[in-house]
């Protein structure tokens, strides 16, 4: 099974759960979702690569983390990520790869801001097919 | 996630409590009406305000405005007020966008001097005021700059030509916080700060021209300079992406330390801190910089609306006579004094979408509002208007001086999406008389009037519990969004 996120309705913010058969999958999607969200992929090239080391205190702060540090790599280094790979992950550290370009007006397509990933209601558990995740944007 | 049943006990016309249960420390306050409880469905904002009663330090209840809803954490509309020696500071109390806010700017025309130039008017600001996700300024700030602009906000801008001396003296502040410290900001926020300022950014932020409709209060009007037919404008944003990085660099801080605080918290998107603490105290440095920062933005952004009116309209300074009518902020964490229980007391009041509604006599007014109150700015939705109230006593002595900030979301982005499908937004706003232009395709979809509670319903009932009182109703004319 390959992971699939879907949107929640919240009235303020944007909510979104992932569900995957692994950790791994999870987090990837999750990772690459932001971006499926800001930008038209599609035009996205794979140029770029960036390493990241992120940790937490639990699952579930880790998730937080993760998503904070992807969303930095638009927000303090205007990339649009296309694909991400997590290397290697516990319960409270993870290492990933996340590659795509540096943001270019003339090509690519934004169509919103995602400006943080919220502790509220965030949540990483197991499922009967694996694993799923909650997260709350503000946007 | 659990769902803990809230009890709602009418107490009037426009006031609920939520008693002390649990791990309550005080009780909950929620102003609104039938109406408009009726309108939130299960909107979790009541059980939101009974969370933020959890924290340490809470003093008379926990607060909410009647544009409430639903908000990671504290409720959106939500005030709560803690002990300044013995209470916390809450990063999420605040808000990703520190010092959110909006200002007004009054003129000497009226509608029909702009009447035909409208098209010409709005495709200029569209054209001068940088907008949309992500938009950069025409400014890249050296890190002295920077700094300077941390410390200094408004009167930073103004010592760069944009705008005058006296528009410092009607900006709440005078548009900048004491206390402000560059070193407690985070180089990542510091990075994302240097390109932004001069920009409106996006989402439900905007800049519209507006007309005053309707009079309510003719004397305190007089006073504010609006008269009816008058042109005016109004920008809301904020501090952009130095704010939002700086809420999450704290709550990442504080979540570290949610065991050192020692006592349990229902959502950890109410991290916070002991105000007295380390944490704590750089906490409110760093937001402090954030809202200097937004109240320069904000002072850039109408010193170029100025710049666009005199072009596109070829009149002078003079003859337009844009005069800055107050500068509010709604996302804020403040050192204020309030009465409690008969004696003076040092608060930190949280006001998140939450303005400030500070009586007649307030020593914070500037002089020429002193005699009749602060001004008090409440933005609609897109295309809505606005209106201008005036600060009470009565908010003074029940709600830590504070009132609503806006209309208030009911829907949310993709229902919003959804409702739009297949409409022409900007035709069915330029049918209402009101030229639209906005930078994000999403924006204007998602941003449709039906996705908001009725301002009118809003305002009447802080106008009825005394929160601020009616003055003047602008309609919006046009508007341009991120």
């Amino acid at each position: 099974m390959s992971a699939s996120w879907r949107l929640l309705d919240h009235t303020a913010d944007l909510g979104m759960d992932v569900e995957g058969s692994s950790l791994e999958e999870v987090f990837a999607c999750a990772g690459r979702a932001i971006f499926e969200l800001m930008a038209e992929l599609d035009a996205v090239e794979i140029r770029v690569s960036r390493d990241l080391v992120v940790e937490g205190t639990d699952l579930a702060d880790l998730w937080v983390n993760f998503l904070r540090e992807a969303l930095y790599l638009w927000s303090g280094g205007c990339l649009l990520i296309k694909e991400v790979q997590i290397r290697q992950i516990s319960d409270t550290a993870l290492e990933a790869t996340l590659s795509g370009e540096a943001y270019d007006s003339g090509r690519h397509v934004l169509n919103m801001e995602i400006k943080a990933a919220t502790y509220h209601q965030a949540e990483v558990v197991r499922t009967p097919k694996g694993w799923k995740g909650r997260v709350i944007f503000d946007v | 996630m659990s769902k803990i049943s809230v009890t709602l006990n009418k107490l009037d016309a426009c006031r609920w409590s939520i008693p002390r249960t649990g791990g309550m420390r005080v009780p909950g306050l929620i102003y609104s009406s039938e109406t408009l409880l009726r309108a939130m469905g299960n909107d979790e904002s009541p059980q939101q305000v009974m969370n933020v009663a959890h924290l340490p330090g809470i003093v008379k209840y926990s607060l909410a405005m009647p544009d409430m809803h639903w908000g990671y954490g504290f409720p959106i509309g939500g005030v709560a007020a803690f002990d300044a020696k013995s209470g916390v500071i809450s990063p999420g109390g605040v808000g990703y966008d520190i010092n959110c806010g909006c200002r007004m700017i009054t003129s000497r025309l009226n509608f029909e001097d702009i009447r035909d130039r409208l098209k010409d008017l709005v495709v200029a600001l569209f054209h001068n005021i940088p907008s949309g996700v992500g938009s950069t300024g025409v400014l890249k700030l050296s890190p002295k700059e920077e700094r300077q602009v941390l410390t200094q906000g408004s009167r930073w801008a103004v010592s760069q030509g944009y705008g005058s001396e006296e528009d410092i003296e009607t900006t709440e502040d005078h548009g900048a916080m004491a206390g402000a410290d560059p070193d407690k900001v985070s180089p990542r926020a510091i990075e994302r700060g240097r390109d932004q300022l001069g920009t409106l950014g996006s989402g439900n932020h905007f800049l519209e021209v507006e007309v005053v409709e309707e009079i309510f209060d003719p004397e305190v009007a007089a006073v504010f300079g609006l008269s009816v037919g008058q042109v005016a404008v109004l920008i809301h944003t904020g501090s952009r992406g130095l704010g939002y990085q700086i809420c999450d660099d704290y709550l990442a801080r504080m979540v570290k330390k949610m065991s050192e605080l020692g006592v349990p918290i229902p959502d950890r998107q109410l991290a916070c801190s002991w105000l007295e603490s380390q944490a704590g105290r750089d906490y409110l440095a760093a937001m402090s910089c954030a809202a200097n920062y937004a109240w320069a933005n904000r002072q850039m952004l109408m010193h170029w609306t100025r710049e666009t009116f005199e072009k596109t309209l070829r009149k002078s300074p003079r003859e337009l006579g844009m005069k800055l009518l107050y500068d509010v902020c709604h996302n804020i964490a403040k050192l204020e004094t309030f009465p409690v229980d008969g004696n003076m007391m040092e608060l930190c009041v949280h006001r998140k979408g939450a303005t400030r509604s500070f009586p007649p006599g307030h020593p914070a007014l500037p002089v020429c509002y002193r005699k009749v109150g602060q001004p008090v700015l409440i933005p609609g939705d897109m295309g809505t208007g606005s209106y201008v109230m005036v600060g009470t006593e009565k908010a003074y002595q029940e709600t830590f001086g504070s009132t609503c900030h806006g209309a208030g979301r009911v829907m949310s982005r993709a229902q919003a999406t959804r409702a739009s499908s297949g409409r022409q937004i900007a035709r069915e706003m330029a049918d209402r008389g009101v030229l639209v232009m906005a930078s994000g395709k999403g924006t204007l979809k998602e941003e449709i009037p039906e996705a908001y509670k009725k301002l009118d319903d809003v305002i009447d009932v802080v106008h009825r519990a005394g929160l601020s009182r009616k003055v003047a109703r602008l309609r919006a004319v046009c508007c341009i969004k991120g």
